[in-house]
């Protein structure tokens, strides 16, 4: 999420559905969206080669001639010249917010959503087939769910659907109930110093 | 202290016994990059602008700009606790604050949190920081008099229930101290007062606070205070919050209010801070091009309300306010001229209405059935009183002219008069009321047209004395009034006149008792003028009071009361003189 440069965008998405209709009339879109994953997790590990990708101070022909060697017969044609493209109108800092965006356009294309799901336990099959009935009765589409596990939420799940965030960890019940116990606390004390007041008086 | 612990592990025990489970859901983004008091937000897709969002720590931010693929927040708070890559949650709902009769007295921030340690506020009330002002079918002219206890200003410039005054001067030039005494003068008038500090120094609040409470208007004031030291978006909001607190006792109670705005053009300032960062352009001055909107949104607050009437059935309780229950005319808004109603409701408006009610209810039938009622939440009224400060004079830079043409008139202070000790230091030549003479009682209107222009020819011949030439009688008389007129306008802080007593006295100088005065003695002799009408004349005191008005009567027997008193005190300082 942190990886999307909201000023990217709007380029981002014009090479992403070019790049995406043309893999889809190709067939290839299911590899390519495959493939922008694991440029992206190359991208994450390696900072350097984000940099070297990213970097406006390298030289575009120089990077041309590197992107042929690194990638060439390792990655489908079509995702090589779709860096080329980008490589020669400079657009290659985009890339992290077009490898998201592409992949959310995919998504969307296959009726498919992508979901964060945090748990303080792993989840079990049974659980995930729960989920994914509950969020293809909210919203018709299929999840694509992303686990992580976090034992700091003490029990219970956070769910996140695109710009919605459900919330049934206990982690937030216990932050609500300090919030309202310190509210409450913070009101009798006074109450009760009025009143000490009050009968000083 | 007497506060048991057990006491409070019972109210614990009874919340866990009422808590509910249930699953949060709402609406998040991402900061992208937070700085200067801007948040810059990803998601949030369906956030509107203007909402109130939530951050991870509780913060509350504004939702001011909404681009492309992103939010412009405005934090209200320390945004240094903002990181990147942090929640945000939509609250669908508007910025909004709590307001209602526990506020009277308090000291608060921007959001109506206590600043004065005096504990949580607990109200249920709230009400939005921007709410639209009345329509022009809501209002009524503004024709009472809010009296500010200032000679200079309620004579010659007065302020109206329902006015926008603005008060304008340079640095230093006493612009604090009339709103305060304003505030002051109202005690014991049911008036609500708001104080709204400003990019102020808390130093300067805290002394402002102490002279309200020192002279017994803490007890009727609610003081909003966004210091130099808070964050510009609590400064860019703190006037809505004042209106808004001032609102709930307009609108909920039909109280009458006075807003003082100290001063807007730190608001301005604050406002452009947070349109620079969010990158909107600058326009003159490097203010956004809204911002005269930000002024002429918060000043169309100031409102009179009308005053409603109904006929209602007889049975009616007398503090209602259901509109319901008012008689309609069988012929509705055809009715003859002399009964209709001003609405399809059946509810007269303003006091006129008030005789088309009556009319009507003395030609019915069965008249004994029904009465005439007044909605005592209606007729409330918003004075305000904002504050400009001017750099060398210079009314001419953008706020200043854009407040003045939004305001009913201006109350100018000018640095000359005041070191030459003209206290109040209004230039009364180009301090103007708009809504003017109608928001006067009849017996000041009475004098202070002679006042205005007395003072006028004395600016005039002023220059020529200098030259010291010789002067014929005439001119010399007007220049000897000009200068009584002058001395008897200087009032001291925190020491308001009331309308009897400004009466008695300007009736003294512009009537020409005061020309043999000397004129250091002028305020000597007023202070003591006026002690001798309180202790000896009590019924005339009373008369002023009561009418408003100065019939020839009452100003022929106060000039006799001035004359005998005069000599007898031109005896005394005789004396005094010779001994």
């Amino acid at each position: 999420m942190t990886r999307v440069n909201d000023k990217h965008v709007g380029v981002a998405r014009l090479y992403g559905n070019a790049a995406l209709n043309l893999a889809e009339h190709e067939g290839q879109a299911d590899s390519l969206i495959a493939e922008l994953g694991e440029l992206g997790q190359l991208l994450e590990t390696h900072p350097d080669m984000e940099a070297f990708l990213t970097s406006p101070l390298v030289d575009l022909e120089d990077r041309e001639k590197s992107l042929e060697k690194i990638f060439r017969g390792k990655a489908s044609d079509l995702l090589v010249d779709t860096l080329q493209i980008l490589n020669r109108n400079g657009r290659l800092e985009v890339l992290p917010t077009f490898i998201h965006v592409v992949r959310e356009e995919h998504r969307e294309l296959r009726g498919m959503i992508d979901v964060e799901v945090e748990s303080a336990v792993a989840l079990n099959d049974r659980l995930r087939e729960k989920l994914k009935n509950a969020i293809k009765a909210r919203t018709g589409k299929e999840a694509i769910l992303q686990e992580t596990v976090d034992a700091g939420l003490l029990g219970g799940i956070v769910v996140r659907v695109a710009d919605q965030k459900f919330d049934a960890s206990v982690r937030r019940e216990i932050d609500e109930m300090q919030h309202v116990f310190h509210a409450r606390a913070l009101a009798q004390i006074y109450q009760s110093r009025e009143l000490a007041i009050s009968d000083d008086a | 202290m007497k506060f048991k612990v057990d006491e409070i592990s019972s109210v614990i025990t009874e919340e866990i016994k009422h808590y509910r489970k249930e699953i949060d859901v709402s609406e998040v983004g991402t900061v992208l990059e937070v700085g200067d008091g801007i948040a810059r937000v990803y998601g949030l897709s369906n956030v509107m602008a203007g909402e109130m969002v939530e951050f991870q720590n509780g913060q509350l931010g504004q939702v001011l700009n909404l681009e492309e693929n992103s939010a412009g927040v405005v934090v209200m708070g320390n945004y240094l606790e903002i990181r990147e890559g942090e929640e945000v949650k939509r609250t669908n709902a508007l910025l909004s604050i709590p307001v209602g009769d526990v506020m009277v007295g308090r000291v608060v921030d921007p959001l109506g949190r206590p600043l004065d340690g005096r504990g949580v506020i607990e109200t249920e009330d709230r009400r939005p920081l921007e709410f639209k002002a009345p329509g022009i079918a809501a209002r009524q002219p503004v024709t009472e008099p809010m009296m500010t206890g200032l000679k200079a200003i309620d004579s010659m410039i007065p302020v109206g229930r329902g006015q926008r005054e603005l008060i304008i001067g340079d640095r230093k030039t006493g612009k604090t101290a009339i709103a305060i005494d304003a505030i002051i003068n109202q005690k014991g008038t049911g008036v609500i007062c708001v104080y709204v500090a400003i990019g102020q120094k808390e130093s300067t609040v805290a002394g402002v606070v102490e002279k309200l409470r020192e002279n017994g208007a803490m007890d009727y004031t609610i003081v909003v205070s966004a210091s130099a030291s808070d964050p510009s978006p609590l400064q860019y909001i703190a006037p809505y919050a004042g209106a808004a607190m001032a609102e709930y006792f307009m609108y909920q109670e039909g109280k009458a209010t006075l807003c003082v705005y100290d001063d807007l053009s730190k608001q301005a300032q604050a406002y452009r801070q947070l349109s620079l960062l969010l990158r909107r352009p600058p326009g003159r001055e490097a203010y956004p091009g809204d911002v005269f909107y930000l002024h002429s949104r918060l000043l169309e607050r100031a409102v009179k309300l009308r005053d409603e009437y109904a006929i209602v059935p007889k049975d009616t309780p007398e503090d209602s306010r259901d509109r319901s229950v008012a008689l309609k005319h069988p012929d509705g808004l055809n009715a003859p001229e002399e009964h209709r109603a001003d609405d399809e409701d059946g509810l007269f408006h303003r006091p006129e209405g008030h005789e088309r009610a009556e009319a009507w209810l003395e030609s019915m039938d069965d008249k004994d059935k029904y009465r005439l009622h007044y909605f005592e939440d209606s007729g409330g009224s918003m004075t305000s009183l904002p504050i400009i400060e001017t750099l060398e004079g210079e009314v001419s830079a953008y706020i200043p002219t854009n407040v003045i043409s939004i305001t009913d008139g201006q109350i100018y202070l000018v640095p000359d008069l005041f070191f030459a000790g003209v206290r109040p230091a209004v230039d009364v030549g180009i301090s103007v009321s708009r809504v003017g003479g109608n928001a006067q009682r009849k017996g000041m209107k009475k004098i202070a047209g002679s006042l205005r222009l007395d003072l006028a020819a004395y600016r005039e011949l002023e220059a020529f004395a200098q030259l010291g030439t010789d002067l014929d009688a005439a001119t010399q008389l007007k220049l000897d009034r000009g200068a009584r007129l002058v001395e008897l306008l200087k009032q001291s802080q925190y020491a308001p006149y009331s309308y009897q007593h400004q009466l008695i006295s300007i009736f003294a100088g512009t009537r020409g008792l005061l020309d043999k005065v000397e004129v250091r003695d002028v305020l000597e002799f007023e202070a003591a003028l006026l002690k001798h009408f309180d202790d000896e004349f009590p019924e005339v005191v009373q008369e002023i009071d009561e009418t408003g008005k100065l019939s020839d009567d009452l100003a022929a027997k106060m000039r006799e009361v001035i004359e005998n008193f005069l000599t007898h005190w031109g005896g005394e300082k005789a004396d005094e003189a010779a001994a």
